[in-house]
C-alpha cells in the first residue's frame, strides 16, 4: 500500500510555499534531491533539531533524559519502549507549515521531508515495522487523509495499519490542558494482533507533544504482542 | 464567437466541461424545498456539498429534479488531470494520497486549496435550473462629472456592454477609470445582467468595493479576495480577484478586467481560463489598463481589437514626468544599513506636508530603508506582500499619520493616496519594468489641488525600462484629449 509515486506530482514547485523552483529535478546527489522540493528560503527556515536533545524523546536542549521521559519511565506501562525520534521542533514556521499541510489538507507537502524521515529510519529503526497512528473515523472522513499514514508512506518500507481508533468522545485535543491530555484514553485497538506479534514496531505520527498518543499506542501494541515499540515523529513540540 | 478570445490568445479553446445553463428551463413540477434560496445561492457557481445551504438529502432531491448537476471535481483528460473548479491542469499542482474514499491514490488540487479542498472523490454541484435574476432600474447614484475623455470611454463601454463586444480602455493612471465604468455597469444591472469586476490585487478589490457599494446602493454587491469574509452569494455586482473569480461558472454577462496587463494574468493561462468560465460564453469584456502589452497594442493598431484611449488625467493636468537621479551603488549602501545620500538629501529637502511613497525592489530592502528614515526623524513605515498589517499601515498613511511609506511593488497599482510624491530606490533593478515604472509614476499628482507631484527614480545606471517610461509618459502628455481614433 506504499505510495512511492506521490512525488510524481507536485514537481518543480516548493512544496512549502509554492514558489517555482530554480533547481531542476535530479537524483544525482542527496542535496540536489532535497533542493528540488523546497526553495532556498524555506530550507533556510526549517527548524531542524540539531545539537543536544533528550535521547529518549528528541526534546531539544536536553543532554540527559528529560523530566517527561523520566515520568513515563516511572509509570512503566510500556516496558519494551525504545525511544522517540523527531526531525523538527515546533516554531512559527512549522506551525504555519502544519496548518497548510493538515488543516487545509495539502498532503503532498510531507514529501519534502521524506528524505529526512528515511534517513532517521535507517539510522535508528532498521527492521522495525511502521504503524501510523490512526485518526478517528469522523476526522478521517473530514480530512480525507491520515497525516501519519502519509508520513509512513514516505519510508518506502511496507507499513501496517495495525491500530484502530474509535470515535473520540469529548473535546478536541488541542483545547485540553496538558493534564487532561495525558489522562485521555483514546481507546486504540489492534484488531489483527498477528501482523505485529513478535515484531519491533515503529509508531509514526506527525507530532510528539506530551507523548501521550504515542505512549498509549505503544502500550496497546505491546499488549498485542509487539516485541518492542518506538516512534518516529516529524515534530517534537 | 467567444468574446474573450483576445485576452486568451494562446490558450486552447477546449470544450467547456460545464453543463449548459438554460435560462428557459421550466420551474420544477415537484415542489423542491426552499427553492428560491437554493436558486439564488447556487446560480452561476460551482459548489462543494459543504458550501450548500442544505444537507445531502435535499441536494439529492435537486439533483434528481435536474436542477443541480453533480460532477467529480477532478477528472482525467488524456494523461492530464484537470480541476473543474479552478481549471488547473498543471501536474505540478496536484497531489495524491491514500484517501478516506478507499482509493490508494486519490488526486486533489493544490491550486485552489484556499477555497476548500477538492479531490477526485469530491463532487461539485452546478446549478442547471433557471438562473436567478434581478433587475435594477436606475441603480446608479452618483452626481460626479466625467471629463471629456472619460465621457468618451464611458459611452464606448456602455455600448460594448449592450452589444456584448470586447473593448480595451487604454487610460493613463489617474484618468478615473472607475468612473468610466459606472454607466456600463448601471445599464447591465438595469438589463438584469450580472457583472464581474475582476482585478489582480486584493488591495484593489478592497479599495474599489466601498466606492462601488456607495454608487450602487440598492444593488447586492460582494467583494471576494483571499481571506475575505464569506460574501453574499446572491450578489449581482461581484468584485473579485482573478483567483476568487473561480468560484463562479457561467455567471456573468459583463466582465470588467481591471489592470489586465498585470500579474498574475499575463503569466497564468489557468486563471485566464477560470475567468472565462466565470462568464457566460457571450459576455461583454471590457479591459482596463494604463500599460497594455505589446501584443494588445499591435492588435489595437491593426484594428482587430477596438479600443479607446484616454491620455489625460481626469483633472486635465499632464502626468508628472519622472526625473532620474544618480544614487550610486544603492545595493551596497542598503547592505550596510544605509541609504544613498542622494535619496536622503532629497527627502530632507522636500515639503513634508505631502505623503511620500518610496518603492524598493525587494522585501529585504524595506526594513533597512525604514530604519534609516526613522533615525532621520521621519514618521515612516514599510509594507510588503506578506505584511499582515498592510491595511492598517496604508490607512495610517492616507490619514497622514505616516510621512513616508516604504513599499515593494505590491502597491504599484490601484492604491490611491491623493497628494503623494513618489521615489523609486534602485529604479535600475530588473523588477522595475516599463509597465511597473509607469504604474508607480502614476501614483503621483492624482489630486486636482496638487496635480504636479514629484516622481524621482534613484538609480545606479539608467536602464532601457527607465528611458522608455519617461518617453511613454511624455508621449501620453503630448497627445490631445480630442478623439483621434
Ligand atoms: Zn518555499
Ligand atoms: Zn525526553
Ligand atoms: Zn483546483
Ligand atoms: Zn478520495
Amino acid at each position: 500500500m506504499n505510495d512511492s509515486s506521490l512525488l510524481s506530482f507536485a514537481r518543480g514547485y516548493c512544496l512549502s510555499c509554492g514558489e517555482r523552483l530554480q533547481t531542476s529535478w535530479t537524483y544525482n546527489n542527496l542535496f540536489a534531491w532535497r533542493a528540488a522540493h523546497l526553495c532556498d528560503t524555506c530550507t533556510g527556515q526549517l527548524p531542524t533539531i540539531t545539537g543536544p536533545a533528550c535521547p529518549e524523546c528528541s526534546a531539544p536542549e536536553h543532554v540527559e533524559v528529560c523530566a517527561d521521559c523520566l515520568s513515563w519511565r516511572r509509570r512503566s506501562e510500556d516496558v519494551r519502549w525504545v525511544k522517540n525520534v523527531s526531525l523538527f521542533h515546533y516554531d512559527d514556521w512549522m506551525q504555519a507549515w502544519t496548518a497548510r499541510w493538515k488543516f487545509r489538507g495539502d498532503a503532498v507537502m510531507a514529501a519534502a521531508f521524506y528524505y529526512g524521515l528515511r534517513r532517521a529510519y535507517r539510522q535508528h529503526f532498521r527492521g522495525f515495522v511502521p504503524v501510523p497512528v490512526p485518526l478517528a473515523p469522523l476526522r478521517m472522513q473530514e480530512r480525507r487523509f491520515n497525516q501519519a499514514e502519509v508520513l509512513a508512506a514516505g519510508l518506502k518500507v511496507p507499513y501496517v495499519l495495525a491500530l484502530e481508533r474509535p470515535e473520540r468522545e469529548g473535546g478536541k485535543q488541542s483545547k485540553q490542558t496538558k493534564r487532561e491530555r495525558l489522562q485521555t484514553v483514546r481507546g486504540f485497538t489492534v484488531p489483527a494482533p498477528e501482523i505485529i506479534s513478535g515484531r519491533n514496531v515503529l509508531i509514526i505520527d506527525d507530532i510528539y507533544t506530551t507523548g501521550a498518543t504515542v505512549r498509549e499506542s505503544a502500550q496497546v501494541l505491546e499488549a498485542a504482542g509487539a516485541a518492542s515499540t518506538a516512534s518516529l515523529t516529524l515534530i517534537r513540540a | 464567437m467567444n468574446m474573450l478570445s483576445t485576452w486568451f490568445t494562446g490558450s486552447s479553446q477546449s470544450a467547456s466541461p460545464f453543463p449548459s445553463f438554460s435560462s428557459d428551463a421550466e420551474i420544477p413540477a415537484i415542489p423542491l424545498p426552499d427553492y428560491t434560496k437554493m436558486q439564488v445561492h447556487c446560480s452561476g457557481r460551482a459548489l462543494l456539498a459543504q458550501e450548500m445551504p442544505h444537507d445531502q438529502k435535499i441536494i439529492k432531491a435537486y439533483v434528481q429534479a435536474g436542477m443541480l448537476q453533480e460532477v467529480p471535481a477532478i477528472t482525467k483528460q488524456g494523461t492530464l488531470w484537470r480541476c473543474l473548479r479552478c481549471s488547473n491542469k498543471n501536474p505540478g499542482l496536484f497531489g495524491v494520497h491514500a484517501c478516506a474514499c478507499g482509493r490508494e491514490r486519490c488526486v486533489y488540487c493544490r491550486e485552489c486549496l484556499e477555497m476548500g479542498r477538492v479531490s477526485a472523490c469530491t463532487p461539485l454541484y452546478y446549478w442547471t435550473g433557471p438562473k436567478a435574476s434581478g433587475v435594477f432600474t436606475d441603480p446608479l447614484v452618483w452626481s460626479g462629472r466625467l471629463s471629456s475623455g472619460q465621457e468618451r470611454a464611458s459611452r464606448a463601454a456602455a455600448a460594448a456592454g449592450l452589444r456584448k463586444e470586447e473593448l480595451y480602455i487604454w487610460a493613463v493612471c489617474g484618468a478615473g477609470k472607475t468612473e468610466m465604468m459606472f454607466q456600463a455597469v448601471a445599464e447591465a444591472l438595469a438589463r438584469g445582467e450580472r457583472v464581474l469586476w475582476t482585478t489582480p490585487r486584493t488591495d484593489v478589490v478592497r479599495e474599489l468595493y466601498p466606492r462601488l457599494a456607495e454608487v450602487f446602493p440598492g444593488v447586492p454587491a460582494a467583494a471576494w479576495y483571499a481571506a475575505s469574509p464569506e460574501a453574499r452569494p446572491e450578489a449581482r455586482l461581484v468584485l473579485a480577484t482573478a483567483h476568487q473569480a473561480r468560484r463562479f461558472k457561467g455567471a456573468f454577462d459583463v466582465v470588467i478586467i481591471d489592470e489586465v496587463d498585470a500579474f498574475p494574468y499575463v503569466f497564468d493561462p489557468g486563471l485566464q481560463q477560470a475567468v472565462r468560465e466565470a462568464c457566460s460564453p457571450h459576455a461583454a469584456v471590457i479591459y482596463l489598463s494604463a500599460t497594455p502589452g505589446g501584443k494588445e497594442q499591435q492588435r489595437m493598431k491593426s484594428g482587430a481589437l477596438s479600443y479607446v484611449r484616454v491620455p489625460r488625467r481626469f483633472h486635465g493636468h499632464p502626468l508628472p514626468v519622472p526625473e532620474c537621479r544618480w544614487a550610486g551603488n544603492w545595493r551596497l549602501q542598503l547592505s550596510r544599513g544605509r541609504l544613498p545620500p542622494a535619496l536622503l538629501q532629497w527627502c530632507r529637502s522636500r515639503d513634508t506636508a505631502y505623503p511620500l511613497f518610496v518603492f524598493v525592489p525587494s522585501v529585504a530592502a524595506v526594513r533597512p530603508a525604514v530604519e534609516v528614515l526613522r533615525t532621520e526623524g521621519f514618521r515612516c513605515d514599510g509594507v510588503h506582500a506578506e505584511d499582515e498589517k498592510r491595511e492598517e499601515k496604508i490607512t495610517a498613511f492616507r490619514e497622514e499619520q505616516i510621512d513616508i511609506l516604504v513599499t515593494t511593488t505590491i502597491l504599484e497599482r490601484g492604491v490611491t493616496v491623493p497628494k503623494a510624491d513618489v521615489a523609486v530606490l534602485g529604479a535600475d533593478d530588473d523588477i522595475f519594468t516599463e509597465s511597473a515604472l509607469v504604474q508607480i509614476a502614476g501614483r503621483a499628482g492624482r489630486n486636482p489641488e496638487r496635480p504636479e507631484g514629484d516622481v524621482v527614480f534613484f538609480h545606479y545606471g539608467r536602464t532601457k525600462a527607465m528611458q522608455q517610461t519617461v518617453r511613454h509618459i511624455q508621449t501620453m502628455n503630448r497627445e490631445e484629449a480630442a478623439p483621434d481614433e
